[in-house]
């Protein structure tokens, strides 16, 4: 993908934002020019740029192999499970996983990663949980 | 001498044990945050923010501590561009010109210590200049109305790119992009909501912090798993610093070339649209032109050190002023320090310096401390820091985003904001293999709700007259810088480019 691609996302985008906008329901009561009229400017912007980007692009950027976009987005998967899980089973297992995960993929060994993942998970949440008060996700057993 | 007295309340809302403590981690963490390549200022003060915020910290001591990472992460950035020739941060980058070339002759600990007084002294310059400059500034502020600050926000964006802008199409679509992402949700005027599609965790909008965090922290993780193999060349390399004190001879040899640096610093910073990397390069390159009678530079000259230092610390300060004074940021981790400002029910500009002195004077008394405490952090104490160096990032990444995630989820408790914030992640990384700069989409998206609310303010003032916002004297005047700025990088972009790269290749 490069800049021309984007540039075309971006305007893709920008039809979906005006149509947005397009569908406010205005109230009753409204100001002078309500609340359609900036978005509009905006897309304006937004569309004048991306046209550039489509006519104009810079140099193609180099992107990574294949396997590491896929690593990339496992990661990120990784990341919403987290999201999801955190409120499940608590902050002190999700955050293991996800900080092992990381680690390994940054090149650790799985050991190493684990214990890696274990002392961050346990070190966040004595420092933030039990020193600084903060509220942390708790699971079924508190923790 | 009002001035003064206003500073002296400052001072001792900063040495309360409370924002004392709070000066020096702010400190620590900032300088660490500055050595570490790919966690730069604003980043750290992203990551810092919602922990602010859920520890329950007031205005006053939230910006102390934020500030001195800001300010800290100025001092750490030249560590690693010195000891490793990989810029700490950006603005760190002029750094590495001149400061690796003198590592490699076994200078590394005088170039830290020089960089060290360099940073000190543009810093401390640029806190001075704050205090001198933002009351003025404040009562050119008063004249400003809804049309006003229309127009300054626009000049904001306008001018983001600076003169070093690359692509500037770039910067608006990036900046549309942000501004966008800020219309989501009820819209304040008229309560109705707005592109949220009846999913009601969209109807509060997206909250600011999740999308900084997402696109500079979350997005750094990708990064790095990108290079994986980033560990590997740092473990190659040895960290000898070796003799700390240089020669009163080279402290005198680099005291002109630290006043350059700091004076040019320090107005680009003030000027909008040019943050702490543009006083680098400026500092940098002006130097060169003054200084380079011997051709020494780029093969470790320590002016060649000294002035981009004492830039990027003063141009750090400098940006201080125009998000103070005015409300309207200049660079992202200024930006990002405003959002947090605004969340604090503190709105900056000039009535801040009348409803929250003890925000802004505290502020102030708090940086001249920070300045001492990072001195000593910097110089004496370089050596524990350049440690922090040899972290591998496989341990220290999964930190990074660990953290992150626990100060978003400590503010909404919320895991949908989790889930947008690893989504803004990939954009992030997306847009930065594009090219396409995050801060100005971090800035729409802070600045978006102000900056509609008063066009749309200045609209029923004037009812409906779209000339009426090139009216006034004031504005007319913003909107020439605000064309000028734009237009200018078209003209000076190979110029600088050329610069650039003769500077690279030598």
């Amino acid at each position: 993908m490069n800049d021309r691609v984007f540039g075309v996302f971006t305007l893709i985008l920008s039809v979906f934002y005006i149509f947005s906008a397009y569908i406010i329901q205005e109230s009753f009561i409204s100001d002078h020019i309500g609340p359609k009229i900036y978005p509009y400017m905006v897309s304006f912007f937004l569309i004048t740029s991306s046209l550039f980007l489509v006519i104009k692009p810079d140099i193609k950027p180099l992107w990574p192999k294949f396997s590491k976009i896929v690593e990339i987005l496992m990661t990120a998967l990784i990341l919403i499970m987290y999201a999801i899980f955190l409120p499940v089973i608590g902050f002190v297992f999700s955050t293991f996983f996800a900080s092992s995960f990381i680690s390994w993929r940054l090149g650790a060994k799985l050991i190493s990663a684990f214990t890696a993942g274990l002392i961050i998970s346990v070190t966040i949440f004595i420092l933030f949980r039990k020193v600084l008060g903060l509220s942390l996700a708790t699971g079924p057993l508190g923790f | 001498m009002e001035t003064l007295d206003f500073l002296i309340d400052g001072f001792k809302v900063a040495l309360t044990l409370e924002n004392f403590t709070l000066a020096l981690i702010g400190c620590i963490l900032g300088t660490t945050f500055g050595a570490l390549p790919g966690l730069g200022p604003a980043n750290g003060v992203a990551i810092l923010i919602p922990l602010s915020f859920s520890l329950g910290l007031s205005a006053a001591s939230s910006m102390i501590l934020l500030a001195s990472v800001y300010y800290g992460a100025m001092y750490g950035g030249r560590i690693s561009s010195i000891l490793l020739n990989i810029p700490g941060d950006e603005p760190a980058m002029m750094t590495c010109l001149d400061g690796y070339p003198m590592t490699k002759k076994g200078r590394a600990g005088e170039a830290l210590t020089l960089t060290g007084l360099a940073s000190f002294f543009g810093a401390m310059f640029a806190t001075v200049g704050l205090v001198l400059l933002a009351p003025q500034l404040v009562k050119v502020a008063l004249l400003f109305g809804p049309v006003e600050y229309f127009a300054l926000f626009v000049m904001a964006f306008a001018t983001l790119g600076g003169v070093a802008s690359k692509n500037q199409a770039k910067t608006v679509l990036a900046s549309c992009l942000g501004l966008g992402i800020a219309t989501i949700g009820v819209d304040h005027q008229t309560g109705v909501p707005r592109m949220s599609y009846e999913i009601i965790e969209l109807y509060d909008g997206i909250d600011f912090l999740v999308v900084i965090v997402g696109l500079f922290a979350v997005s750094e993780v990708f990064v790095f798993i990108e290079k994986t193999n980033l560990d590997k060349l740092n473990e190659e390399k040895k960290l000898i610093i070796g003799n700390i004190i240089p020669k009163l001879k080279t402290v005198l040899k680099i005291i002109p070339a630290m006043f350059r640096g700091t004076f040019l610093g320090f107005l680009s910073g003030v000027l909008p649209g040019a943050g702490a990397s543009l006083g680098s390069f400026v500092a940098y390159t002006f130097e060169k032109k003054v200084s380079n009678k011997d051709n020494t530079f780029g093969k470790g000259d320590e002016r060649g050190v000294a002035a981009p230092e004492a830039g990027n610390n003063a141009a750090a300060g400098g940006a201080l002023v125009p998000m103070l004074a005015l409300g309207v940021p200049g660079s992202g981790t200024t930006a990002v320090l405003l959002a947090m400002l605004m969340t604090l029910d503190v709105t900056p500009g000039p009535l801040l310096f009348k409803q929250n002195p003890d925000v802004v004077w505290g502020l102030i008394a708090a940086l001249f401390i920070g300045n001492i405490v990072l001195l000593i952090l910097n110089i004496p104490l370089v050596k524990y820091f350049s440690k922090i160096l040899l972290i591998p990032s496989k341990y220290l990444m999964p930190i990074v985003a660990m953290v992150s995630f626990v100060g978003i989820y400590g503010i909404s408790g919320s895991s949908f904001d989790l889930i947008i914030m690893v989504m803004f992640g990939l954009l992030g990384w997306l847009l930065r293999k594009l090219d396409i700069p995050l801060v100005p989409v971090i800035m729409g998206v802070i600045l978006g709700e102000h900056m509609e609310s008063n066009l749309r303010r200045a609209m029923t003032i004037h009812d409906g007259d779209w000339f009426k916002l090139f009216s006034s004297n004031v504005s007319i005047v913003i909107w020439t810088i605000t064309l000028i700025g734009f237009v200018l990088p078209f003209l000076f972009r190979k110029r600088i480019k050329s610069t650039m790269s003769t500077l690279k290749n030598s």
